[in-house]
């Protein structure tokens, strides 16, 4: 079959591997018929993220149709469509029972090198490099998928591919991060970030009902993106960020931060930010937190912060005496994929939210490579690009 | 896209980039050969002044690497090499033990500094070139009012009051409410 493949810094290639096979009898084969380029495959492509060998297959955010099943997976059948969270999941663990997906404690088939590096294991995740598993990733024309019988979401009859792809990742990602905020109708929520993770945390927040909703990016059509649902966009490049929050605000700060950036903020005029991507370049730092400095510096005292934006090691310079003598809430985490699916595919159903605005690219699994050079530069107004196989 | 655009864009980035390392690799040079560097020049040995030169390119290709805009980097070379220039210019005078390498130097400083006065003009022109950004403004991707409910209120309908996501509709979400309600102290409470 034909897959993308990592093959080091900048460096994806469409290759010829071999056929996944069932392994476990709750397997399931999907047969990929749209796939995405997520924010956080630019960490791999751009060479941040430990744990990725030449060859890996890449992508995790995917949907298709099951074409082979294990023999002890009672839910899939030869032809269901599913789309498949970014997150496996066992569903048996105690973190899986407790909903904490993203943590489950068994799909991680690498625990040991996981929990060296953050303590303790997390889930494996689709082609995200061997200290999450190892798993091969969706960007392939078919795709293993451990554990089927939890994970996977069926989709129901009269959905395209556009409306329900994003399930598996970036609109529970969004609408998690907005629900760690626990916003209130007073409630003014700055989020940094336009991107297609900031684009959904926007629409997230209008639908939990905040009195206004901020958005701060530096690229004019993603900021018009993020204005169209209702967001007051600031450009960090013509504006003051924490002076507009302010008036915004005034002077308070915003009650809810949200970091939709992670570890590859831009480095923009600001001192830090420059200092950080030096540290990064001789791997000092592995990410440059120039935003999350921003954030609890801006915040509200008693605010929260919540962070969907990846981080994958070590930071510095983090002003945890602003965090600490403010008060401030910090809820983080990879997405509990699951735990969101079965309330957004309804409100996808009723109307009431089309994920698919957030597509300004389609193109073949063959073009992927310079996709994710268009992708990483932004280039053509690229905010979010879905492939076909 | 716009193909000399494009390639105005890539070639532009691609020479600040080098540009920078260079820098660095210079700064470096000048640093810890210091003397040895200024005997080959034929400036003679001005630790001072080779330190201080040093650091200056150093940070300057920091600033052409670091940063998403390359520019202020590459004009900041412009501006080194031509304060390179005026430093260079006594060591033509007739006591300078060598001028024929003195000489060289400046040829070589004259010709890095249309280098760097190319590359920051390309870098301007790519500017001029850039395409006008989409307008992605017809992109809701949620239902909106056209007029807010509360005057001087968000053009959006709260969902809260009918917000079913108080009322899960499945077991799977029961748990996970995305709202808190308020008890009427003002404390919260929990799901």
């Amino acid at each position: 079959m034909k897959a993308l493949c990592w093959h080091g810094k900048g460096d994806i290639r469409y290759d010829t591997v071999p056929d996944p096979t069932i392994e476990d009898g709750r397997d399931a084969i999907i047969q990929m018929s749209s796939c995405a380029i997520c924010g956080s495959d630019l960490h791999l492509y751009d060479g941040f993220m430990l744990g990725m060998e030449g060859g890996d297959i890449v992508g995790h955010e995917f949907m298709g149709e099951v074409v082979e099943v294990g023999r002890d997976n009672t839910k899939l059948k030869v032809g269901d469509r599913v789309v498949v969270p970014f997150t496996i999941v066992c569903g048996e663990c105690d973190q899986c029972r407790r909903g904490n997906f993203s943590v489950c404690e068994r799909s991680n088939r690498n625990a040991d090198t996981a929990a060296k590096m953050f303590g303790h294991p997390t889930a494996g995740l689709f082609g995200y490099t061997h200290l999450t598993g190892g798993y091969p990733g969706g960007q392939a024309e078919f795709v293993r998928v451990p554990y089927a019988d939890v994970g996977p979401v069926k989709v129901p009859e009269g959905m395209t591919d556009e409306q329900v792809l994003f399930l598996g990742d970036i609109l529970p990602t969004g609408w998690q991060a907005v629900a760690q905020c626990e916003v209130e109708p007073t409630d003014t929520v700055a989020i940094w970030g336009a991107g297609p993770v900031g684009q959904f945390c926007v629409r997230a927040t209008v639908l939990m009902g905040a009195r206004q909703v901020v958005c701060i990016d530096r690229v004019p059509e993603r900021l018009s993106m993020a204005a169209a649902a209702g967001a007051i966009p600031i450009n960090f490049d013509d504006e003051s960020v924490l002076e507009r929050l302010g008036e915004l605000t005034q002077g308070k700060g915003p009650e809810k931060c949200i970091d939709a950036v992670g570890l590859e903020a831009h480095a923009t005029r600001s001192v830090d930010s420059v200092v950080d991507r030096a540290k990064q370049a001789v791997m000092l730092e592995t990410g440059r937190p120039h935003v999350l400095r921003e954030i609890f510096y801006a915040c509200r005292p008693a605010g929260t912060v919540s962070i969907p934006g990846v981080y994958g090691g070590l930071v510095d310079k983090i002003p945890m005496g602003a965090v600490m003598n403010k008060a401030l809430t910090i809820r983080t985490g990879q997405t509990h994929v699951n735990r969101w699916t079965d309330d957004l595919l309804r409100r996808i159903q009723e109307g009431e939210i089309d994920p698919s605005f957030v597509i300004t690219h389609t193109a073949g699994l063959q073009d992927g490579p310079a996709l994710y050079d268009t992708f990483k530069h932004k280039k053509d107004g690229c905010v979010k690009v879905v492939m076909k196989p | 896209m716009d193909e000399r655009y494009e390639r105005v864009s890539d070639t532009a980035e691609r020479l600040a980039r080098g540009l920078g390392w260079v820098s660095i690799g210079l700064g470096m040079a000048e640093l810890i050969y210091g003397r040895r560097l200024g005997e080959v020049i034929g400036l003679g040995y001005h630790p001072r002044v080779m330190r201080t030169y040093g650091l200056r390119e150093i940070g300057a290709g920091l600033v052409i690497l670091a940063a998403d805009d390359p520019r202020l980097g590459v004009w900041a070379r412009v501006a080194g090499d031509l304060l390179d220039l005026a430093t260079l210019m006594p060591a033509l005078s007739a006591d300078t033990p060598d001028r024929d390498a003195a000489r060289t130097t400046l040829g070589v400083v004259a010709a890095v500094t249309a280098l760097d006065l190319a590359c920051a003009q390309a870098l301007q022109a790519r500017e001029r070139l850039a395409p006008p950004p989409p307008d992605y403004s017809d992109r809701a991707g949620i239902r909106l009012h056209q007029q807010p409910r509360i005057p001087g209120g968000p053009p959006w309908t709260s969902h809260r009051s009918s917000c079913d996501a108080e009322r899960p509709r499945t077991a799977a979400s029961a748990r996970w409410s995305t709202t808190t309600s308020r008890a009427t102290t003002g404390s919260p409470t929990t799901r």
